[in-house]
């Protein structure tokens, strides 16, 4: 006679569903745009047609105030949200775990210079600090990802030292050490793949957040005005009157897109850490 | 001759404990106690007493706060590199969580493997060095792909002794080495150390709490108490 | 009436690399005020059966069988009428007590809360009760300790405190599982004086779970041996001690240190890898061609329950 463990469970739970799946599935879609930009876009971007048309079947979105097609800079838009987010968290993160490394692993002068120099770097305001570079050097994207990057490091550089500290004192690293291995050696090979699991979603959060970032200030007018990102899309519709015309095919479409990109991001990461966590939960 | 290859003379270790106007707590207090090869010199005390730091000291992966540590005459804290290095190869220690001894993340064949890599051996020959230490230990080849967490506790600590064993050593710390495991397999392991210990002429401290196992391992027993060592039994 | 009656409980976890049996078709009951001691090594299925009858067990376990308590049988009941059962009528005391305390709370706190949410009491007349209970378990101060946090505890205090939180409502029975692992022997005498006292105030059923003999000889009446994820051997505890009669329950009473420090030879099988016929076969000094044939049953033989065809 069999039981029922728990009778009053429903289904459809936020850990049921297979979130990676999900994630991956929209990532490799966007990462598939970004990449077949030219041939996914109906018409190059940069050619100007008619201006100020609405939808119609030749342009899916209209066209903006100096006639390039919507639809098609939707499109090219892609590239600027990944690289601006892949490429700033990769360098924040590759900066965080060396700092975080070293910190937590060396401790004594090392931790306390390092951790000094990441409470430097944490009082400075990001945004602010941007925008006058911004004022006084050419704006490009290189200089948003660069700048954030450098700047960011910071939150992950705590959290890998902070695990770096909790793993040294176990016993496998403190084996490691009696059996002779070299520091570079323990630091890589026992150290670091149980302080990845940790900094994958930090990573991930860092993409959605830079991907926020360059946004924002390409919205606020500081960003690359040569290229096409949503951020900026959403700047000239707001500059040149879509949002009193209530020319929605101006604004609305990036900001979709700008949500969905995030939303993607942070599904990566929900699902990594789903994955993991089925992994530590064992028997 | 020093009969005793590994001595520790006049240890003490005290750490600073909470604030800035506080007496730093003493947790050894002048320990002198010697290890000679194929003996067994055994410490025994309660929980948090030092037993684990100065076995720590001892095996050269801690700094007391004063007093030596000398192998074969030498002090390990003034040796060059080289010789600190042949330290690092005749002391080990093995420790008392079978799981945390072995890095979750690799493979007992890589574990193993990486030991090997320390000295020039080809692939072939660290393969075979590998399956002879796994029979010494009482290990099946199968268990070489797997992580430490798909193997028991008795696996575990004998892949421990197998990576401590590939080195070569002459001294073992063995840091309550049984007593996260099962009363059956603890029997195994112990019965185990003692079998090696004739064959390979180790000498070994033995840390516990519990004094029938150390009157089971043991030639001499050390009391710990208080920082400091109390007794002497044989 | 037996307080709590385990008839043919089998539990299963479904995982993705098949079906692997934890316990398998084991029955006991629980006298009242006695202490019945469950031993057996890592993976018997011991704490499975201490989960499945709270049904603490977690989504991909498939239990079978009947856990009766007052009659009701527990597999049965809604979360709401077991909600009503754990904690105040059935209660469980797990190991590593310095992870089972909230450090953010104060110990009093965590000893009033089941008292508030239970029992309904008043804040303040709560904490009265806490400071008593702190006392009849030895605490020395009371007053001061009950607004201690847990990191001012040692490991021992905590796991009183524990100990203290699962009997705060006293309930009928109390489930303990292994208590004393991992405690140095001073510790292990503690708490066993703890349980001991306990036991003695109120009337209480103890299903003590542990692998450590000295203390399932020392606290109990009666002892059950789990192999495998059955039991093998059940009985008085003087009775047992002296003449064990399964030949497992004789070596594992053999690898102790003070009686003999004999290893038994190769190791316990893995749930998906189960033995045919007797499941201690492989490693039994007095195998039989019949043991890999056929797996004996329990069978009772003056006061003495053995899963052996020795002794049937």
């Amino acid at each position: 006679m069999k039981q029922p463990q728990n009778k009053h469970q429903s289904s459809f739970t936020v850990e049921n569903r297979n979130w990676t799946r999900i994630g991956l599935i929209l990532f490799s879609l966007v990462v598939l745009t970004a990449l077949g930009a030219d041939i996914l876009a109906p018409h190059d971007p940069w050619q100007r047609f008619e201006p100020y048309q609405s939808p119609s079947r030749d342009h899916l979105l209209g066209t903006n105030d100096i006639g390039n097609d919507v639809f098609s800079e939707l499109i090219h838009g892609t590239r600027v949200s990944l690289i601006v987010g892949f490429g700033t968290a990769l360098l924040a993160t590759f900066l965080g775990l060396i700092i975080g490394l070293v910190s937590g692993y060396y401790r004594g002068i090392a931790d306390e210079m390092l951790m000094g120099l990441t409470d430097i770097f944490l009082m400075v305001p990001r945004i602010p600090l941007i925008i006058i570079l911004a004022a006084f050097l050419k704006p490009s994207f290189w200089m948003i990802t660069l700048a954030l990057g450098l700047l960011w490091w910071t939150s992950t550089a705590r959290v890998v030292r902070s695990k770096t500290l909790q793993i040294r004192e176990m016993s496998f690293v403190q084996s490691s050490k009696g059996l002779g291995f070299r520091d570079a050696h323990i630091i890589f090979t026992d150290v670091l793949p149980n302080i990845i699991q940790v900094v994958i979603p930090k990573f991930m959060i860092t993409v959605a957040t830079a991907m926020i970032s360059e946004a924002s200030l390409s919205f606020l007018g500081l960003g690359d005005p040569t290229l096409k990102s949503w951020g900026m899309m959403i700047n000239f519709a707001f500059v040149k009157g879509g949002f009193i015309n209530q020319m929605w095919w101006w604004y609305l479409p990036p900001g979709i897109c700008i949500a969905g990109i995030v939303l993607t991001t942070v599904l990566l990461g929900f699902g990594y850490e789903q994955k993991e966590e089925i992994g530590l939960r064992g028997i | 001759m020093c009969a005793f290859q590994l001595k520790a003379e006049k240890i003490s270790k005290s750490y600073k404990r909470g604030s800035f106007f506080r007496r730093p707590s003493m947790i050894l207090d002048s320990i002198t106690l010697g290890i000679q090869r194929g003996k067994t010199s055994g410490i025994v005390g309660e929980s948090g007493a030092g037993k684990t730091t100065l076995g720590r000291i001892i095996a050269g992966l801690e700094k007391p706060s004063s007093g030596k540590i000398l192998f074969r005459g030498q002090d390990i804290h003034r040796m060059g590199r080289g010789e600190f290095s042949f330290f690092r190869k005749k002391v080990q220690m093995m420790f008392q969580d079978p799981e945390g001894s072995l890095n979750p993340k690799k493979t007992i064949s890589t574990s193993l493997d990486e030991v090997l890599s320390l000295v020039g051996l080809s692939r072939r020959e660290r393969r075979l060095k590998i399956l002879e230490i796994l029979r010494t230990v009482g290990l099946s080849s199968d268990i070489l792909y797997r992580y430490p967490s798909q193997l028991s506790g008795g696996q575990n600590q004998r892949a421990v002794l197998a990576r401590i064993l590939l080195r070569e050593p002459e001294m073992v710390i063995l840091d309550e080495p049984t007593s996260a495991l099962d009363i059956s397999v603890q029997a195994q392991i112990l019965h185990l150390l003692r079998h090696l210990q004739e064959e390979r002429d180790l000498g070994y401290l033995f840390i516990s709490h519990n004094q029938e196992i150390v009157k089971f391992m043991c030639h001499e027993i050390h009391f710990l108490r208080d920082g400091r060592l109390v007794e002497l039994s044989v | 009436m037996n307080p709590l009656a385990v008839e043919n409980l089998r539990v299963d976890f479904q995982t993705r690399w098949g079906v692997i049996q934890a316990v398998d078709s084991v029955s006991f009951h629980l006298r009242e005020g006695e202490t019945l001691a469950l031993v057996g090594e890592t993976g018997c299925g011991k704490s499975v059966i201490a989960h499945a009858i709270l049904r603490l067990l977690p989504q991909n376990a498939r239990v079978t069988g009947q856990i009766f308590y007052e009659n009701r049988n527990l597999l049965q009941l809604s979360e709401k009428e077991l909600s009503q059962i754990r904690g105040r009528k059935i209660s469980l005391v797990i190991q590593n007590p310095s992870l089972s305390l909230n450090p953010v709370y104060t110990v009093g706190h965590q000893l009033v809360e089941p008292l508030i949410v239970h029992q309904n009491e008043k804040r303040r007349q709560a904490f009265q009760t806490a400071i008593q209970l702190l006392a009849r378990l030895r605490f020395r101060e009371p007053e001061r300790e009950v607004r201690m946090y847990p990191f001012q505890l040692s490991g021992g205090m905590s796991q009183r405190v524990l100990i203290g939180m699962s009997v705060a409502l006293r309930p009928d029975i109390l489930i303990a599982d292994e208590p004393t692992k991992g405690l140095d022997d001073r510790l292990k005498q503690d708490i066993l004086d703890e349980l001991m006292l306990i036991k003695k105030m109120g009337n209480l059923s103890l299903f003590l779970i542990t692998h450590d003999l000295n203390t399932a000889r020392e606290l109990s009446e009666r002892t059950a041996v789990m192999y495998a994820g059955e039991i093998i051997e059940m009985g008085d505890t003087r009775g047992f001690f002296e003449t064990p009669r399964h030949p497992y329950s004789k070596a594992l009473l053999e690898s102790l240190p003070g009686r003999g420090f004999q290893p038994i030879p190769g190791s316990s099988p893995s749930p998906v890898d189960l033995p045919v016929g007797c499941r201690f076969h492989p490693r039994c000094p007095h195998r039989r061609d019949v043991c890999s044939e056929r797996k004996p049953d329990l069978v009772r033989d003056k006061e003495r329950d053995v899963r052996c065809v020795l002794f049937s």
